[in-house]
């Protein structure tokens, strides 16, 4: 991947997303690791969940499907679907654990007057 | 998205990207825009292989345990996945049969 800005000048950040290390922290994951190019620079990107979103809704994008169906070949297509089906149902299962593990709210019957 | 890196210093870049514009090219999916509170510009460029490696990512145990704590994100994304599928296989049909047409003629 690769990344540049008018801060960097004429220089790009080449970063290899298969050696990033992944955290997670309260409000956002954490991707850090060392640029490939053009030196061994640190870096530390963080995403938040509206920029999931954003990942997730550029995934589907009409962008999206004319750069896969005419740039991409059927074997790397295969992979990204089979990362895709992986993600749906790991998702599926953490969602439905999560929502088993929220509190229900218990609501007591009133007393006579109005009181519990 | 909040970017930084030894080669910018102290600055970190905060980028928003629902404001960014995605372009096609042959050899990359380009995402652009402005980083409004430097007023630079900023291009993210995705080959095939980061493609590969960024669905991998979202795979990822510890990305999946982040989004699952959300609502609001798994069936929205099946829904738009039950859209673009139909849209995707044709478009691959149809990029290998009129391009294989077109290589002939």
């Amino acid at each position: 991947m690769e990344f540049w800005s008018e801060g960097l000048g004429k220089k790009e950040l080449v970063m290899g997303l298969q050696k990033a290390n992944v955290a997670s922290e309260k409000e956002a994951i954490i991707l850090t690791g060392v640029v490939d190019a053009p030196a061994d620079w640190a870096y530390r990107v963080t995403m938040e969940i509206a920029d999931w979103t954003v990942v997730l809704r550029t995934a589907t994008s009409p962008e999206a499907c004319v750069f896969l169906s005419q740039f991409v070949g059927i074997g790397r297509i295969l992979i990204i679907g089979w990362s895709m089906v992986r993600f749906i149902a790991m998702l599926a299962m953490y969602r439905v654990a999560a929502e088993r593990r929220r509190p229900t709210v218990s609501v007591a019957p009133l007393g006579r007057h109005g009181s519990a | 998205m909040i970017v930084w890196s030894k080669g910018l210093g102290k600055k970190v870049l905060p980028i928003e990207l629902d404001k960014a514009t995605v372009s096609v090219t042959p050899d990359h999916l380009a995402m652009a825009g402005t980083i409004e509170s430097v007023c630079w510009e900023y291009t993210l460029r995705l080959h095939p292989d980061d493609l590969a490696e960024f669905t991998r990512l979202l795979a990822n145990r510890t990305v999946v345990q982040f989004l699952a704590r959300e609502r609001g994100i798994l069936l929205p994304f099946i829904a738009r996945l039950v859209l673009f599928i139909p849209k995707l296989t044709f478009a691959i049909l149809a990029a290998k049969t009129f391009g294989k047409l077109r290589r002939k003629d």
